[in-house]
């Protein structure tokens, strides 16, 4: 009896889960207009504000396919804040697979109750000699780096910094 | 009268030619030439005359720079009391991968050849650390919530960005100016170890934080370092949204969150700052099978 009610709870916590990553949720940090594509320039659908939800369906490069007010189109993926709004905090761990354009592993991240780097522990801190030195031992060359690089298939390329923007937004909170 | 207006005229050419040392590291020789010049005397006496010791207007400009070998020393003496803090993980097999992912980032930045050393240290905590001279450490706790090589290019490209741009120097300088330059000058001659009187406990920098415009710099460098890497760019963007759904009252992310604007505005202002700049990379890489996983 005891074996059929941990199966049960099991389910229900299982499909909760999966539930949730389904229909992942996120929010508009900025009122933006809703793209009929993937691309700067395409014909806005309708302007979402700041703070409004959405669905997210797919994720593609920069740009994250979402359905909103019953229509579907594309927002920038930096305007986004996923998942729900919680006080308690989510599944970290599932989030960033769902940014990866993964299913997630359910990994949660537990880091209550155990006491952070603080700033008296830093005010404190000893030089410890045998650790640096790991530290330095570690390090390796651009040439291994380089070789390293070409084995997962990564190519570099020409990238310019961005200028710093003129006018930027001030920082607000998001209304719930 | 005429002493009072040399005097005038050195000091304009003085605070003339600080922000030009500052900016390109103006040699120090033809400077003192130049304060010659200035003054239409001969030789260091007649600053002396003056009542000036132009050993002193010397080290007054030799604080605002800073060569690269002390550099090196201060982000030591920061590191290595980070490392005091929490030590490296035991796992060779982490630290090594980190050290190949960090450095194929920072072969991408304008200072290739810094002796860059990375390394994930044992707490729990989720946080990342930059310190001069090319150090950078990051947290188990942050590195746990990593999914993908991209994600942990991005991280380490914003602590790249930090040193790079001396953001940790700038503060050194505003709050100890003089002292830095003279004391470090003293101690290449005495070959003693100035540099923890100068900055106190080296690691103590690392509570205070930084301003918030150096963070959006550094996330802006972070996400183009990645980029021409060969990396997704979005691998930062894609933690900040994961650290901002880690309970703000976790006392795991107290200290990130004192010294670093919330994730919500640095999304925004990345993207403000990167409009469709991104939007034709193509072949770009998460490279999700390659991440190393942490054994516990």
């Amino acid at each position: 009896m005891k074996r059929w009610a941990w199966l049960c709870m099991l389910c229900l916590a299982f499909q909760a889960n999966a539930g949730g990553r389904d229909h992942a949720v996120g929010t508009l940090l900025k009122t933006e207009g809703l793209s009929a594509d993937p691309r700067a320039g395409s014909q806005s659908m309708a302007t979402l504000e700041r703070g409004e939800r959405v669905e997210i369906l797919e994720r593609q490069g920069g740009w994250l396919k979402v359905k909103a007010r019953q229509i579907t189109g594309w927002l920038r993926y930096l305007s986004v804040k996923h998942g729900e709004m919680s006080k308690s905090g989510v599944d970290a761990g599932g989030i960033l697979s769902l940014a990866g354009g993964r299913a997630g592993t359910g990994e949660v991240v537990s880091v209550a109750g155990i006491r952070g780097i603080d700033e008296e522990q830093l005010k404190s801190a000893q030089f410890n000699e045998r650790e640096y030195a790991k530290l330095e031992g570690y390090g390796v060359s651009r040439e291994v780096a380089q070789q390293f690089a070409r084995s997962g298939g990564l190519r570099a390329r020409v990238v310019e910094y961005p200028t710093q923007p003129v006018a930027v937004s001030q920082p607000q909170g998001i209304p719930r | 009268m005429r002493k009072w207006g040399a005097i005038l005229v050195l000091f304009a050419a003085v605070a003339m030619v600080v922000p030009m040392v500052y900016a390109f590291e103006l040699d120090l020789k033809r400077l003192g030439d130049a304060l010659k010049g200035v003054t239409g005397k001969k030789s260091d006496s007649s600053a002396q005359g003056l009542g000036l010791d132009l050993n002193d207007v010397k080290n007054v400009l030799t604080a605002a720079r800073i060569s690269e070998q002390d550099e090196i020393r201060i982000g030591r003496e920061i590191a290595g009391n980070l490392l005091g803090v929490a030590p490296l993980v035991e796992d060779a097999a982490l630290q090594q991968y980190v050290n190949k992912v960090g450095r194929w980032v920072a072969s991408q930045s304008e200072r290739p050849d810094l002796p860059w050393r990375f390394g994930v240290i044992d707490s729990t905590d989720i946080n990342a650390f930059a310190a001069p001279g090319g150090h950078v450490l990051i947290t188990k706790g942050l590195y746990r919530l990593l999914d993908n090589e991209a994600q942990l290019a991005g991280v380490l490209g914003h602590e790249i960005g930090h040193v790079v741009r001396k953001h940790h120097l700038d503060i050194l300088q505003k709050s100890s100016m003089i002292d830095i330059g003279k004391d470090l000058v003293k101690d290449r001659v005495g070959g003693g170890d100035v540099i923890k009187n100068l900055i106190g406990n080296g690691a103590e920098i690392c509570a205070r934080g930084l301003d918030k415009n150096a963070e959006y710099e550094a996330d802006r460098i972070g996400m183009i370092l990645a980029a021409r890497a060969g990396y997704d760019p979005y691998g930062l963007a894609d933690v900040l949204q994961a650290i901002g759904h880690v309970a703000k009252d976790s006392s795991s992310i107290r200290l990130l969150f004192k010294t670093h604007p919330l994730p919500d505005d640095r999304l925004l202002r990345l993207g403000e700052a990167m409009g469709e700049r991104l939007d034709t990379m193509t072949d770009v890489l998460q490279l999700r099978e390659r991440f190393y996983r942490l054994k516990n």
